[in-house]
């Protein structure tokens, strides 16, 4: 049995891997902000040891009026020193923990299961633990986010292993395994946003909960809540500073207006956060649309596969069943991480969202794998139906792929700054034709993607309402505007090249006009 | 005393209900559109350059894309931001533990046919608001080809008679839901007579409360 389960499992790793890695370096079409900046300040620091501000080695990395965690960076650099400044050393962070991600499904599932079911037996504990794994590799809402620089992948990853060693804490009674456990849910602080509530919320039930049920561990609790709390203590003076505080006024999803009463704002309180809780559970989020980002998923496809809402229902009531496995504790360890997968989400906007609340996937991966475990034994009445529910499984999975693989680069392009490698690439080209290049702020934060791409090259970034300065007269200089349709306000006569968008229109994205 | 909390969740969810007379007409996006579902099929076609026929064909085709607006449509229906909506949570629940007895039911084969009723007629219902209600943006829209004249000529009284029928079908609607939604909650109170009491209560306040954003849910969902 071992080793059935053994090669089941090194097949699914094998095709999740596949989904993460193939052309991971070309698709997503090129990168989006986050990660452009990710990007110049790991090779910063693996070049120079500073981040793009000049700030050595720091613990919060400064950008675009907020303040980035460090450890996707750090992680980031040390891809680097291997592939060097690349797209795919940018991802590679992610793309490797997401396909290790996969493993600690698997074994995560099956220390819940075996914990919290205590009728369970070990082979069906592995089928179960397999069908989950399956689910979760082939899950449209953890390849889109394994395939870019996305933290909240690692932070997904830190937590799942986090919570096995707290498992393994429970069942073994080890200080080492409550000490590993402890320290990564603690390192998820460090590595993205959300798990700025998730973890310490996570930790504050958990620890408790040990403390009382497991008397073994309860001297060794102090040093480690002693321990914890110095590893806390550079987030904490960065949670309540001018810096932590401006992310969250960002995505706040609570009105800063202090006119109100307390009532009035207890009340806003309540119906907000409940009305944003509420949507991470909407059919709509979940099965048809997702949260309409073009990053988060592609149109028309949602974070789960439609044939899933099929075993929810039968997932549900195995959880609820008393018979035969008694299943309300691992109800609640299920429920208990829905609401950490939601809770911080809640707080911001816009909502729902597929990146904040991607922990929300581990816990409906369990639902539906129940779901499937307990409609198994009816696949021999049913046969005919069994084949087709196989067939839509195996039809829907290659749809998807198909859309991603054919379709996404053309259609979501701008979502992935589309145009500026080919803008930058060719600004290169051209750089030793002409002393000034400016760049007109209808390209954005352009100065990121030619940080990372050419940081050789130093571009002027210029207003709408620039003129060629009198210094530059009889040089040769450029000017980089987004697409100015005929009789706009152009720079010059001279339009001397255009880059394109790959979509199906081959929209123009930059022109460069000879000034 | 259970049955005077049992009466009174009743009366709470028409009282509930009734809140939606200021609904014109749900948004198109409620209604199954063919329109919508050809052109994405043709957009998604024109973006398959030097892909195989067959692979076009294999996934490109107007039942699958058929079936998906169906369900994109259909699922609207079941949202829970829909139903908190005319149900409350209080309702909500009441609906939810309903169609989850009369499934379990169904898979242990006691008293197949009343809780086969149920489903189908959960099932069909939504199909029958979004297919059969015209709503007269859409009406427009078909008047510009000379083919679609009969379809308009068939379903013109809708326009005539719209904020009646409107009415009429929503009354249909709901009705249907809230007598599912009041079974499961008979259905709880005699099965758990030791929990319901707390839950009802709880889930009691919280629709209180929930009233207070429905005003701001039905924009979402319908013209005021």
């Amino acid at each position: 049995m071992k080793l059935k389960a053994l090669f089941f499992l090194v097949c699914i790793l094998f095709l999740a891997s596949s989904l993460r890695l193939y052309h991971v370096n070309t698709l997503p079409p090129g990168l989006y902000i986050d990660e452009a900046a990710i990007g110049v300040n790991a090779y910063s620091i693996l070049t120079k040891g500073v981040d793009e501000y000049g700030v050595k080695y720091p613990l919060w990395f400064r950008s675009f009026g907020d303040y980035k965690q460090p450890v996707y960076i750090y992680l980031t650099s040390l891809s680097m020193l291997v592939l060097g400044k690349t797209e795919l050393a940018l991802r590679f962070p992610s793309v490797a923990f997401g396909c290790l991600t996969v493993s600690i499904v698997y074994l995560l599932a099956k220390e819940i299961m075996l914990l919290t079911l205590s009728k369970i037996t070990i082979r069906s504990s592995t089928q179960i633990a397999l069908i989950i794994s399956y689910i979760f590799a082939t899950s449209p809402w953890h390849i889109q986010f394994s395939r870019a620089g996305f933290e909240n992948n690692v932070a997904l990853f830190l937590f799942l292993l986090g919570g096995l060693f707290l498992t393994w804490a429970w069942h073994k009674q080890k200080p080492i395994f409550l000490t590993i456990g402890s320290f990564l849910l603690l390192l998820t602080l460090y590595t993205y946003h959300s798990y700025r509530i998730t973890a310490p919320f996570a930790l504050f039930v958990l620890l408790p909960l040990f403390f009382w049920k497991k008397p073994q561990l309860r001297k060794f609790m102090f040093l480690l809540v002693i321990f914890l709390f110095f590893l806390c203590v550079p987030f904490i003076q960065y949670a309540f500073s001018a810096e932590g505080i401006a992310r969250f006024s960002q995505t706040t999803a609570f009105s800063t207006h202090t006119t109100k009463s307390i009532p009035q704002i207890v009340l806003e309180f309540i119906l907000t956060f409940s009305r944003n809780f509420i949507s991470f559970f909407s059919l709509r989020f979940l099965f048809s649309a997702g949260d309409g980002i073009g990053r988060h998923q592609m149109v028309g496809f949602a974070p789960l596969a439609h044939w899933q809402l099929v075993f929810l229902t039968p997932g549900v009531s195995m959880l609820f069943a008393k018979k035969p496995l008694n299943t309300y504790s691992c109800a609640f360890v299920i429920f208990f991480l829905m609401f950490l997968g939601v809770l911080p989400a809640a707080f911001a906007l816009p909502s729902p969202h597929t990146l904040r609340s991607l922990l929300l996937l581990f816990p409906f991966c369990m639902v539906v794998g129940f779901g499937i475990y307990t409609l198994l034994p009816y696949c021999k009445k049913y046969r005919f139906l069994a084949i087709a529910l196989v067939c839509i499984i195996t039809y829907e999975f290659a749809f998807y792929t198909h859309y991603y693989f054919l379709h996404y680069a053309n259609n979501n392009s701008l979502d992935w700054g589309g145009g500026y490698k080919q803008t930058v690439g060719v600004v290169t080209s051209l750089q030793s034709q002409y002393k000034h290049i400016a760049i007109r702020k209808d390209l954005g934060l352009s100065y990121v993607y030619f940080r990372f791409y050419n940081e050789n090259l130093h571009p002027v970034y210029v207003d709408f309402d620039w003129k060629k300065p009198q210094q530059w007269n009889g040089e040769k200089s450029i000017i980089i505007t987004s697409f100015l349709p005929a009789g706009d306000n152009h720079p010059s006569d001279k339009l001397i090249y255009q880059t394109y968008l790959p979509n199906i229109n081959h929209d123009v994205f930059a022109q460069f006009w000879e000034i | 005393m259970k049955y005077f909390f049992f009466v009174c969740i009743t009366i709470f969810i028409f009282l509930n209900a009734y809140q939606w007379n200021t609904c014109k007409h749900f948004f198109d996006m409620y209604y199954f559109s063919q329109y919508k579902v050809w052109l994405l099929l043709d957009d998604a076609i024109h973006n398959d350059s030097f892909v195989p026929f067959s692979i076009i064909r294999l996934f490109h085709n107007k039942p699958v894309f058929l079936l998906k607006g169906l369900f994109d449509a259909g699922i609207l229906y079941w949202d829970i931001k829909f139903l908190f909506s005319f149900l409350t949570p209080i309702g909500t629940f009441g609906l939810a533990y309903g169609v989850f007895h009369s499934i379990r039911s169904l898979a242990q084969s006691k008293q197949r046919l009343p809780h086969m009723f149920i489903i189908l007629v959960l099932f069909i219902l939504p199909f029958a608001f979004m297919f059969h209600f015209f709503p007269p943006s859409s009406f427009y829209r078909v008047m510009t080809s000379p083919s679609s004249i009969l379809y308009a000529f068939l379903y013109g009284w809708d326009f005539i008679f719209y904020p009646l029928l409107f009415y009429y079908h929503l009354i249909t609607f709901f009705s249907v839901f809230i007598c599912i939604s009041i079974y499961g909650w008979s259905v709880i109170i005699v099965k758990h007579p030791s929990w319901w009491g707390v839950y009802s209560l709880i889930l009691l306040g919280i629709s209180l409360l929930w009233i207070f954003a429905v005003p701001s849910e039905l924009g979402w969902v319908c013209q005021l």
